[in-house]
């Protein structure tokens, strides 16, 4: 703690800053709102082609014979590809290559290409796709991890013939030992559901060739641009300065525009090598919905005991992930939740097995949150459970235990260098909603007789490793390049997703630099430009790519105050650089505009462009025993809710949430709450409305009329409460805040009904029957073609 | 989406003409909202369209005829049992914000509020409403509360249906394939008159309804009704009349007890399957609480 603060005042106080730490516009609001912002399916090249898949017909078959003769006679079909035409790699995949880009031996679940078809019309491939035939071999099929653990289930890979995709653990202290010592034991299965990451804009990727180079390059909604170049240039059997990829305007992502990208990818890249010319693909809201991979549903059974004050001993956890057809992310989804699953807690002993499992279920991979929403609603539901047994306020039990400075993880890191703030998070947040007081009349107000409508509040907490911890090689660069006339360029190997990258990376190097932000421009994402930065995922853009900048945007501004220092007749250490001058500092009218110090320098023939890099602090993960330093820092967050739930139809209305999250130093005030209004809505959606309901692997819900999101009207007044203790690692102090703010809101839902209605519901989401019932009736469900609506 | 031509007549003796011509190879549009979705999806693969926007006749509301000789100053306003007519192309947000409706079928207009999300409320229509026929239509329970009738046009001319007998079945109406719907005609409500629109959803908006319920009735007192009319959504193959419940009603002297036990009785009158939104026992509690709670808004003294 002693570190971080030493560091942050090494950065300078507060008011040093004059854009970093600002409520500044967002760089590409404007292009947003106007509408021109280019995204995938805007582009169109001349004699450019339409490709249209053709998706499995059972969720678990061997292929016999793929006839597609019929289909190439269809007037305007230039082509129809199978796993035939793959001249490299059949499969990929970011652990296990275990997924194909074009199905050949099986089908393992409905989303599955089989045929590509393109063609100059979209009309012209949908009536061709009707005329391939396949021939299958339907298979015994699982739709649950534990139908696909039992003896004797059907295997759906030959490598993994337990269906396993992966087991984690982590080993601390005893835990029988621990059981012992206590003095309640409390043991509870709690379950989550399948969810869309419902981003705006459906999959789109169009791919050029370059004959001349004998190469490709694809543009699309691609949250990884690196990781589809790997696997379109794997495919295509070219090394991969022979792919380029270029991102467009993202709608939305969510961890979502991953493997489905580099999937959509190789596809349109095959056939614009195969016909010679650009071919465009875009999925359908319901292409989209049954084709791309949700965030997983877990079972979860917690076994946690503790002393009769509220001290806890022991928990043991055993988890099961349904990893769906293919492994995509599962291993280090589960890898965060092994880590994370006790919560922000000293626990002296544990023992938690996590197991991610194939089914023939669509699969299941990176979603905002990553393996955190689903412990967290286990744990923050267990806490409150554990806290009635004891008789007593969840709040109290949670202070009681909860992480301090220099506290011991499940996974025995000690957390020694930086502020450990859960406690402030707590209380900030159960001040805002006015957590002790409402808990006392609500509780008092239920008692009475009569009330239709009942009000309660509930918290939850966790903490969250920053950034890719154990999973691999965590590092990234920028490029800062200043133009003559002082304008810049900044380059990176993140992306923008949406969530606002561009900004912030242009407020570091304008703050580094001291130009204007206006001057700044921020290029797309293009694989030929930049080194790989490895994928921009686990929020971390801002601490790592934030410190490639600062780092690049440094160099150049150390170049650009030595040509300063000459001109104005001083030293460079004596100059500042700040709102678009730099300066003698004390003496400002010894000044000089930074296009003025720019145009001098590349007069002077100076090197004006750097290349940034930074590599994150070491971690290390011991997978035997599952110890270790798992991530190199941690934020720490608290969200609140009051709700009114309607005894009458099992409605719950959140009235009000308040988000306490602490992100280190907040390097766009604005954008920073803007993340915790999104994540709010989502949490809300992950609590109340959404579920993807899959019916022995068929999608029922396929749109937005029935995949329900929360609507404007749905999302209740949030209080985002932002808390600031600077990192000793991150830029000007800076961590997290994409993913935290939607991982919190669900259970903090589940507590407050049930200190409304005296209810526990342990399974998501918390749907109208469930509130008013305590379980679903839905289960025997009709099919589509008989509902009534 | 296959490829269609579309047609758009000037008149609605055009747009039956086309029907009369393509047959069941044509299909009316009117706001599209849920005809460009069964299109898009292959639903639908009408050869035709029939687009009826420009019959601008039909997205009038206005009293048709006058129950009692008022002056000239009156002429606007709206008195009991006038006649009060409804084009099919009044959008859903055009109902909700007629005085006139406002005055005569206030549950017409709540429903005509919470029909979707404000674009689709700006693009649908109420005749489209009833051609999809769905269970779950909202604006069909108050039209069957206010016991209207629909007008059909058609190669044989106009015809006047009664809502119950328009609905058929899961969307399904009586409308033949070569006929139009001009739009709905009921008695306005006078001011003994107390009604109300209540739907139960998942969310706010654009939430189709697990149940809905129409509740119009005359007061007698201040806890008692007569000529009750309830409908329900969403409980069974077409809207249906809870005529046990309508029963029990008249004439009796309400109070929290004896309106939790009536409201019970809907259990009678509803049929609900199971499907994506809700569970067949779970409709069939909420169709019940949902009368009840309003209900319990009806009376003097009422619990809330």
């Amino acid at each position: 703690m002693e570190t971080a603060r030493d560091k942050a005042a090494k950065d300078g106080p507060q008011d040093e800053f004059s854009i970093v730490r600002h409520r500044a516009k967002r760089v590409d609001a404007v292009e947003k709102v106007t509408g021109r912002a280019k995204f995938g399916a805007d582009l169109y090249f001349d004699g450019m082609l339409h490709a249209r898949m053709l998706r499995a017909r059972f969720p678990h078959a061997r292929i016999i014979r793929i006839d597609a003769s019929e289909a190439r006679k269809v007037p305007g079909v230039v082509a129809v590809i199978t796993h035939e035409d793959i001249p490299g790699a059949r499969t990929f995949g970011p652990v296990k290559r275990d997924m194909p880009v074009l199905a050949f031996d099986k089908t393992r679940y409905l989303g599955d290409g089989v045929a590509m078809i393109v063609a100059t019309s979209l009309e012209a491939a949908d009536k061709a796709l009707e005329l391939v035939r396949v021939e299958y071999d339907e298979l015994p099929a699982v739709f649950s991890p534990e139908e696909a653990l039992a003896e004797g289930a059907p295997v759906l890979h030959d490598h993994a013939p337990g269906n396993i995709v992966n087991h984690h653990k982590v080993r601390k202290g005893d835990v029988d030992a621990g059981f012992a010592a206590s003095d309640v034991v409390t043991e509870r299965e709690y379950r989550t559901q399948f969810i869309e990451h419902a981003y705006i804009e459906p999959e789109a990727a169009v791919a050029v060739p370059n004959p001349g180079e004998g190469s490709v390059t694809v543009y699309g909604s691609i949250q990884n641009p690196f990781t589809a170049r790997r696997v379109v240039a794997e495919v295509l059997g070219v090394s991969l300065n022979k792919v380029r990829v270029i991102q467009c305007a993202m709608g939305g992502s969510f961890g979502g525009k991953d493997d489905i990208m580099s999937c959509m990818c190789a596809r349109v890249a095959l056939a614009a090598l195969k016909t010679g010319r650009p071919v465009k693909m875009v999925n359908t809201r319901e292409e989209s919905i049954v084709e791309g991979y949700k965030r997983h549903p877990y079972v979860l059974k917690y076994k946690v005991g503790a002393t009769r004050d509220g001290k806890l001993q022991a928990m043991e956890i055993r988890i099961l992930a349904d990893g769906g057809a293919y492994a995509s992310m599962t291993p280090f989804v589960t890898w965060r939740s092994v880590v994370q699953a006790t919560g922000p807690y000293e626990v002296p002993n544990v023992k938690t097995d996590v197991y991610g499992v194939y089914t023939n279920n669509t699969y299941a991979g990176a979603m905002r949150g990553f393996g955190s929403p689903q412990i967290i609603f286990a744990h923050e539901s267990l806490m409150d459970e554990l806290a009635a047994e004891l008789g007593m306020d969840p709040l109290d039990l949670r202070l009681k235990n909860g992480f301090r400075p220099g506290s011991v993880t499940a996974t025995g890191q000690a957390l020694d260098d930086h502020a450990v703030s859960l406690v402030e998070v707590m209380q900030k947040a159960a001040d805002a909603i006015g957590y002790r007081e409402k808990r006392k009349a609500y509780s008092e107000a239920a008692r009475r007789a009569g009330t239709k409508k009942v009000r309660g509040v509930g918290l939850a907490a966790s903490y969250r490793g920053v950034s890719l911890g154990g999973e691999g090689v965590d590092a990234t660069g920028a490029i800062v390049s200043v133009q003559q006339d002082g304008s810049v360029y900044v380059y990176a190997g993140l992306a923008e997703n949406g969530q606002g990258l561009r900004t912030i990376f242009s407020q570091i190097a304008a703050e580094e630099l001291g130009c204007n932000l206006e001057d700044v421009v921020f290029m797309d994402t293009d694989t030929s430009l930049i080194p790989d930065g490895g994928p921009t995922v686990a929020s971390r853009s801002t601490t790592m790519g934030g410190n490639a900048v600062r780092d690049a945007a440094r160099k150049v501004r150390e170049t650009l105050l030595a040509v300063a220092g000459e001109m104005l007749g001083t030293s460079c250490e004596a100059l500042k650089a700040s709102g678009g001058r730099i300066f003698v500092d004390g003496d400002p009218g010894r000044s000089l505009s930074f296009g003025e110090v720019a145009r001098a320098a590349y007069n002077r023939g100076e090197l004006m462009a750097a290349f940034g890099w930074y590599k994150g602090p070491k971690v290390w993960w011991d997978e035997e025993h599952g110890q270790g330093r798992a991530y190199f820092t941690y934020v720490y967050g608290c969200q609140a809710a009051e709700v009114e739930v309607d005894t009458e139809t099992g409605k719950v209305r959140v009235l009000k949430v308040a988000a306490a999250h602490d992100v280190g130093r907040a390097i766009n005030p604005a954008t920073v709450e803007g993340q915790i209004y999104g994540g709010v809505a989502m949490g809300m959606g992950y609590g109340l409305l959404e579920e993807v309901e899959m019916a022995r692997g068929v999608t029922r819900t396929r749109n937005f009329d029935e995949y329900l999101i929360a609507t404007s009207m749905d999302v209740p007044e949030v209080i985002p409460i932002v808390v600031e203790n600077p990192d000793p690692y991150g830029p000007y102090g800076a961590k997290t805040i994409g993913e935290p703010t939607c991982e919190l809101l669900a259970p903090a839902i589940a507590n407050a009904v049930c200190h409304a209605t005296g209810r526990r519901i342990r399974e998501l989401p918390l749907d109208l029957e469930k509130v008013l019932l305590g379980r679903s009736l839905k289960a025997a469900r009709g099919k589509r073609g008989s509902e009534q609506a | 989406m296959r490829p269609f031509s579309v047609t758009v007549p000037e008149s609605v003796d055009e747009a039956v003409e086309a029907l009369a011509r393509w047959g069941s190879e044509a299909r009316v549009i009117a706001g599209g909202t849920d005809l460009v979705v069964e299109l898009k999806e292959d639903r639908r693969s009408p050869a035709v369209l029939v687009d009826i926007s420009r019959l601008h006749e039909l997205r009038e509301i206005r009293v048709e005829k006058r129950a009692g000789a008022r002056g000239e100053d009156e002429a606007e306003s709206v008195g009991e049992s006038d006649v009060v007519w409804v084009g099919a192309l009044a959008t859903h947000a055009e109902v909700a914000s007629s005085p006139l409706v406002r005055a005569a079928a206030p549950l017409l207009a709540d429903a005509c509020a919470h029909v979707g999300s404000p674009q689709i409320r700006g693009r649908g229509t109420i005749g489209g409403n009833m051609c999809t026929a769905s269970p779950a239509g909202d604006v069909i329970p108050p039209l069957f509360a206010l016991e209207a009738s629909v007008d059909v046009a058609g190669p044989r001319g106009v015809r006047s249906v009664g809502v119950e007998s328009f609905f058929v079945g899961p969307k399904r109406s009586a409308l033949a394939p070569d006929e139009i719907v001009l739009g709905v005609r009921f008695r306005a409500h006078g001011p003994e008159h107390v009604s109300f629109f209540r739907k139960l959803g998942q969310r706010k908006s654009l939430a189709i309804s697990v149940v809905s319920v129409a509740f119009a009735a005359r007061r007698l007192g201040p806890d008692t009704f007569e000529d009750a009319r309830v409908a329900f959504g969403a409980v069974a193959p077409t809207v249906v009349r809870a005529r046990t419940v309508e029963k029990a009603l008249d004439g009796k002297r309400l109070d929290a007890a004896t309106a939790r036990h009536i409201s019970r009785l809907a259990f009678r009158d509803v049929m609900p399957i199971t499907d994506i939104r809700g569970s067949q026992a779970y409709r069939q509690e909420m169709a019940c609480n949902l009368l009840y709670e309003g209900l319990l808004g009806l009376l003097s003294g009422n619990a809330e």
